[in-house]
């Protein structure tokens, strides 16, 4: 094949369109952008049960593995591009005892020379994908378990994961993404690698000794921010809500109004576990068969929540408009306009092509288990369908 | 003490230079079929962007552009404004000028040769490149205190008296800005003004090194031995 290959339109073009299911009703707008890039950096991908996602992928010196034009075709449906670009924008990592508050992805970075040149035993039953020669990005399909368990009825799913290797310091970051076949995207990051501070007591860390020399190792967060760009059926007429379900006033708790409100303009959000706080990015032309908005929709991932003295910890949501120079979560250049930081970035705006910043949080208390070599801890979220098909497409 | 064999150089200095692919190692850099689109820039793309980077000199690179105390940092794709095309092919050029601690940042289409726009920004400090890696590593080893300190932290992780630098630590520098730790005190406030960096260090059999020393390398000074503010 070769490696000057088409775009993606013609890529698509040959998608078999069969009307199996009924999915979004209408056709491509002209406008979508379906990515450029050649076949070494393109991913596409049909999974078992017929389900198919594209992609282009591009190696950056201080991101890492930024996707383009991520798009998805649900079994017998049209393809249906969901994000613009996607990367993970900051790895904040503040210790308990404020010995040292890294900015990894602005400061260090995770690709270039950072990017871990990865073997076979890192890719069991997967793909190396390369950059020039040099094998950076795994690429597996792999089971998910149930799509569906009713009665007799049984569906087994499976996924597409993309994952790089990044190592700073004393730790080794896996970047992940996982594109499951029902058009699920779950970004993921796994802390790995081995402790990078150690000193004071048990009030801002855990005795890992004797190994080391018989004191404690200080436990940290790890802040990891992603920068989303939703393009729902293409840049045009996308628009952002919150839903979320509050008890009804007057009920005694028992019952829930369930509310969706439109962020018309750039706003800073928080994660709120008690009411179910969601966002999702939905089409304002583009229906499904049941003539319903398609969308897709961020769902949080975490309990651990994080606000420091740092201004972007404040939310864990930000919601702007897309603007090219707001690279970083936090010590973004402030070149071309742009803030330093992620809550900067929310001035006013009316949020006409919508960009989802979302920070998860973990708070990692060392164990003793964690030396030499420490057990990934993982910490992720997922983007779900919501409408965009007017049944489940796997079945 | 050693860098990790893994942090090869992600940028260029100034006496590498013009010397266009000796040495001139970055990931993206294909050799095969011309690049499209959002595909990273090639071998050939790299070079032609560094030749015409501006620096503090009075022209391009290739002219003598770059001043003797500039690094180059960053050579990448551009990152188009969204909506536009990406057929054309340009890179980002960063330049960091140690004589007046700016960076500089163009944007140079690579088929043409043509710098689209230079600008001159202070206070931005993306990370280190090889050559500042290295040069940290020398003052901090210059210093006699943190080396004693670094001997004794070393016996503390292994049990073992640090014989050989060279071949018994690694070391990985990261860029360090104050505004990075409010507690930050001394000297190592004006970093993010300066440039500078914090090294983090383990033993070859990985174990951690408990220091993370910052170094000034706008003033080459050591102005953290511990790195520690609290």
């Amino acid at each position: 094949m070769s490696a000057r290959l088409r775009r993606w339109g013609g890529i698509l073009g040959v998608v078999l369109l069969v009307a199996a299911v009924p999915v979004a009703t209408r056709t491509r707008s002209a406008n979508a952008d379906l990515g450029d890039c050649s076949a070494a950096y393109l991913v596409d991908e049909v999974l078992a049960n017929g389900a198919r996602w594209q992609m282009c992928w591009e190696p950056k010196t201080y991101k890492g593995v930024v996707l383009h034009n991520v798009t998805y075709t649900p079994v017998g449906g049209q393809p249906v591009e969901v994000l613009f670009e996607a990367y993970l924008a900051q790895i904040h990592v503040p210790y308990d005892n404020n010995g040292a508050r890294f900015h990894d992805v602005s400061d260090y970075g995770l690709g270039g020379a950072n990017f871990d040149t990865l073997v076979g035993d890192d890719c069991p039953n997967g793909t190396l994908l390369d950059d020039g020669g040099t094998d950076i990005i795994c690429q597996t399909e792999a089971p998910t378990g149930y799509a569906a368990k009713d009665y007799d009825h049984v569906r087994q799913g499976t996924s597409l994961n993309l994952f790089s290797t990044s190592c700073i310091g004393a730790y080794c970051y896996v970047v992940s993404w996982n594109f499951d076949d029902d058009g699920t995207i779950r970004p993921e990051v796994g802390a790995t690698g081995s402790l990078q501070l150690y000193g004071g007591t048990n009030r801002t860390g855990w005795q890992t000794g004797p190994d080391h020399f018989g004191t404690v190792a200080v436990a940290h967060m790890h802040n990891f921010y992603w920068k989303l760009d939703f393009d729902v059926d293409g840049t045009d007429n996308d628009r952002v809500e919150e839903l979320e379900a509050t008890f009804t006033p007057g009920s005694n708790r028992s019952q829930l109004t369930n509310t969706r409100r439109q962020l018309a303009t750039e706003s800073a959000r928080r994660v709120s576990p008690t009411t179910f706080r969601s966002w999702r990015v939905r089409d304002t032309v583009t229906r499904n068969a049941e003539n319903h908005p398609i969308s897709w929709e961020l769902v949080p991932g975490t309990d651990h929540i994080f606000r420091g003295p740092e201004r972007f910890t404040q939310n864990e949501v930000y919601v702007t408009t897309q603007n090219t120079c707001e690279d970083f979560a936090s010590h973004n250049p402030t070149t071309g306009g742009c803030g330093a930081q992620a809550a900067a970035y929310v001035n006013g705006e009316a949020v006409t092509d919508p960009v989802i910043w979302y920070g998860t949080s973990f708070h990692h208390l060392p164990r003793d288990e964690d030396e030499e070599h420490m057990h990934p801890h993982w910490s992720g979220f997922s983007i779900i369908p919501r409408d965009l098909t007017a049944d489940n497409p796997s079945d | 003490m050693r860098t990790p064999n893994r942090r090869v150089v992600t940028g260029v200095a100034l006496a590498t230079i013009g010397l266009t692919a000796a040495g001139f190692t970055i990931a993206g850099a294909q050799s095969d079929d011309s690049p499209r689109g959002t595909d990273p820039l090639s071998a050939a793309e790299l070079d032609a962007a560094v030749a015409q980077a501006p620096g503090s000199g009075s022209g391009p690179a290739e002219a003598g552009g770059l001043g003797a105390d500039d690094v180059v940092l960053l050579v990448e794709r551009h990152d188009e404004e969204k909506g536009t095309s990406t057929d054309a092919r340009r890179a980002d050029v960063w330049v960091y000028s140690y004589d007046d601690d700016v960076l500089h940042q163009s944007v140079v289409d690579v088929t043409t040769g043509r710098v689209d726009s230079t600008r001159t920004v202070r206070n931005v400090q993306p990370p280190l490149v090889e050559e500042e890696a290295d040069r940290a590593i020398e003052i901090a080893l210059a210093d006699t205190e943190l080396s004693r300190q670094l001997a004794t932290a070393y016996r503390q992780a292994t049990g073992r008296d640090l014989t050989d630098l060279a071949t018994d630590v690694i070391v990985e520098p990261i860029v360090f800005r104050a505004d990075s730790n409010p507690a930050t005190t001394g000297d190592a406030r004006q970093c993010g003004r300066h440039r500078c960096a914090q090294l983090l260090m383990r033993s070859t059999d990985d174990l951690l090194v408990n220091l993370l020393p910052i170094i000034d390398l706008s003033a080459g000074t050591v102005v953290s031995r511990t790195g520690f503010f609290q």
